[in-house]
């Protein structure tokens, strides 16, 4: 007896739950992260710094990726809809990359200051969530079942980078 | 159905529910010797100081108390329950398997090299981790503090992780699992009590481990990455060390936002098990079953933010520690409806004193009195005075030691039948219940004697301290009796070996149960239930329903009018 032996509709809610309990346990990974900011922010030694403008850009190809592979969700007649979705995920990924080695240019390495450790942590740990949703949207071109399970992660992604920018740019 | 497989896919790579179940409980038992050997090193080296201070320094003594902690909470006890929900879960509830078996079978074959890297650990230079399982820093941050903060520590991290992942897919599993693939009639309220208690603790595993995760990427990044998250300046042997400006209370918060809830992650299954072991043998229904499904959510939602009563002697605000003493004793509540339910279960029972009701019975005394003395630590003015003594160690070792261990061995005892269709002997398992359940409760109770003497913990030699010598009575007598509830292990170990190829065959309802996995056959099938599902149409657990009827009767009889 396999996993097919479950009918499709159980299948579906059950990765609906699936979706779900991911999206909180992702949620509390970050939510802990805000809080040792928030805490550390507190402390001594805290001192921001301007972060790369190439962020916003980043910002806008992860919007319309996430456009396009609910394009995909919808209609799965709109054969560019996902490649796109991924392609313009790796251009996101690339851009967090750029941002990086600007920041290295200017002489802001991980350990140069609390706020710095905090940027490049946050943006490492989301990017290694997002080249996973990347392989669950790979996975889903062909895998019809799982597409609302990678697509929905995928727009939480999305949820989470604002998260992210939402802290370093005005908490603390 | 009937698959032909080979050798790997079917005992080794296996998807079926009921092997990785095995595997885990097996694993189990591997790292409880491991945690049991490091603990008798630990007794004997308090109870002959002079002979311990010969055979190693005082170094390895903080690591093996590290090791056997960190082994026993994630390696032993979360491994043996994760066991037990695989096993159980899908053949409670009426599933053929997981709702992704394949994501299980995963979840195994993490956990492994999980172990493996924590086994290899005490073998590399400097030692095993020798911070605590707790792993404060900067004794785990900075590599130099002492030998087993180096290698030994990085290693630590790296299975935590391994870990964490692990649990993280079981966990989503086991949620998935029960909130979809229940079968027919098998309504939330219908579900044995079980079933429940891995749900709420499922759960609190999904929200309470990622800060943890979160920590122990800040503690990895200012070890090998030259952050200060956690490190601050400070001296060290006598040197001033620049480290930055960060705050190693931080960590503690993180640490104990975890460690907390992961009491009951561990507890709560284990105290739901003995609920379903109990009216078997009982042949009464259990007492109270929605106000004990009740309490467990409420115990789920305070576990969540009450951690701050493990850092009361941490110099937090008056404030801010009678809060959380408060939001401590409040859990009291819910946590004595489950301990009086469990007594009241035995009220006008007719009782089978067979092995598992045994067991089940200890873990009831072993509940009340690792409860009362959670009272005296969630008080901040009384934790203050027992915070550093052995108060503390008898208490954990009453909660998650004695009550998840025992209940442990009643859900072995009481589901092997169903494991392996043969019954374990009786005459063994009553000699492993009297020389487990005996030296274990009167350890730690003992424990809390010299805690309130003032013995101080997390020292390789108590008798350093002038304070401490009148105090030394009770080291020996602890651990002989630690010896000899070490030693008796093999009796279980012996019992289950001889049982799986020798044990008298067991039919599909050795003890008259009413829960679904007891209708299928013994052991069940891969698929477990035959062509057809099974369909419920009752609660859990009818026994002795009235005059004039069955003694019991199973979930799937129909209901006449």
């Amino acid at each position: 007896m396999t996993a097919d032996a479950i009918p499709a509709t159980v299948r579906a809610q059950s990765n609906r739950v699936l979706l779900v309990a991911l999206v909180a346990t992702v949620a509390m990974l970050f939510t802990a992260f805000a809080a040792a900011y928030m805490e550390r922010a507190g402390a001594r030694g805290w001192e921001r710094m301007d972060l790369p403008s190439l962020l916003w850009f980043n910002t806008l190809v992860l919007s319309l990726s996430s456009a396009a592979a609910e394009i995909a969700r919808r209609s799965r007649a709109v054969r560019w809809a996902l490649p796109a979705a991924i392609a313009l995920g790796i251009l996101f990924l690339a851009g967090q990359g750029f941002a990086w080695a600007e920041l290295r240019a200017q002489g802001v390495f991980l350990p140069t200051s609390p706020y710095a450790s905090f940027f490049y942590l946050l943006t490492a740990i989301h990017g290694v969530h997002v080249a996973a949703a990347l392989v669950a949207l790979f996975v889903a071109r062909t895998r019809a079942p799982i597409l609302g399970l990678a697509v929905g992660f995928w727009h939480f992604m999305g949820i989470v980078w604002l998260y992210v920018l939402l802290i370093l740019k005005v908490l603390g | 159905m009937e698959h032909e497989q080979g050798f790997l896919r079917r005992y080794v790579f296996s998807y079926d529910h009921k092997v990785i179940g095995i595997q885990y409980l097996v694993t189990a038992i591997i790292m409880a010797v491991v945690a049991g050997a490091l603990a008798m090193i630990i007794r004997a080296r308090l109870a002959w100081p002079d002979v311990g201070a010969k055979a190693f320094p005082p170094q390895a003594y903080i690591s093996f108390v590290t090791m056997h902690g960190t082994i026993m909470v994630f390696f032993v006890v979360s491994l043996a329950l994760s066991g037990l929900a695989n096993f159980l879960i899908p053949l409670q509830i009426g599933a053929r398997d997981m709702a992704y078996p394949f994501l299980n079978m995963l979840s195994y074959w993490t956990v492994v090299p999980a172990c493996l890297v924590m086994l290899v650990s005490f073998f590399v230079t400097g030692g095993a981790a020798a911070a605590g399982w707790t792993a404060y820093p900067p004794l785990s941050a900075v590599k130099e503090a002492v030998p087993g903060s180096a290698l030994g520590q990085t290693l630590w991290l790296l299975g935590m992780a391994l870990f964490i992942f692990s649990f993280t897919m079981g966990g989503l599993n086991f949620l998935t699992t029960i909130l979809n693939l229940r079968t027919k009639g098998m309504t939330m309220r219908r579900m044995p009590i079980t079933v429940w208690g891995f749900l709420v603790a499922t759960v609190l595993g999904i929200l309470a481990f990622p800060p943890l995760t979160a920590a122990a990427l800040m503690l990895l990044s200012d070890r090998h990455l030259d952050t200060s998250f956690f490190v601050t300046d400070m001296l060290m042997g006598g040197k001033y060390r620049a480290l930055g400006d960060g705050t190693p209370l931080l960590f503690q918060h993180l640490f104990w936002f975890l460690g907390h809830p992961e009491v009951y992650v561990l507890v709560l299954p284990c105290i739901c098990m003995t609920f379903d072991i109990l009216p078997a043998f009982t042949r009464r229904p259990i007492f109270g079953y929605r106000p004990s499904v009740y309490s467990m959510l409420v115990i789920g939602v305070l576990s969540m933010i009450v951690w701050g009563h493990h850092m009361f002697v941490t110099g937090m605000n008056p404030y801010v520690g009678k809060y959380f003493s408060i939001a401590t004793v409040i859990i009291t509540a819910p946590f004595s409806v489950l301990g009086v339910n469990l007594l009241a279960s035995l009220w006008r029972a007719r009782m089978r004193f067979a092995t598992p009701m045994l067991f089940a019975l200890a873990v009831i005394s072993a509940v009340g009195l690792g409860g009362f003395g959670g009272l005296f630590l969630g008080t901040m003015t009384s934790d203050i005075y027992f915070h550093e003594t052995y108060f503390v160690v008898g208490h954990f070792h009453l909660m998650i030691g004695t009550v998840t261990l025992l209940s442990i061995f009643g859900a072995v005892y009481y589901w092997f039948p169903k494991m392996f269709g043969r019954m374990m002997s009786e005459r063994l398992g009553r000699w492993h219940f009297w020389l487990t359940a005996g030296p274990m409760i009167t350890i730690f109770v003992l424990m809390h004697m010299q805690g309130l003497g003032g013995m101080l913990r997390r020292t390789y030699d108590p008798s350093l301290y002038a304070y401490n010598q009148h105090n030394s009575s009770l080291r020996l007598p602890i651990t002989l009796l630690a010896f000899v509830l070490f030693s008796s292990q093999t009796i279980f170990v012996w019992n289950l070996a001889r049982s799986i190829f020798r044990g008298e065959p067991a039919a599909a309802n050795p003890w008259e149960a009413t829960t679904l996995e007891w209708q299928a056959p013994s052991p069940p099938p891969h698929g477990n239930f035959g062509a057809a599902l099974p369909v419920v149409h009752r609660f859990a657990y009818e026994y002795s329903p009235g005059e004039g009827q069955a003694d019991f009767v199973p979930q799937t009889v129909e209901k006449t009018a």
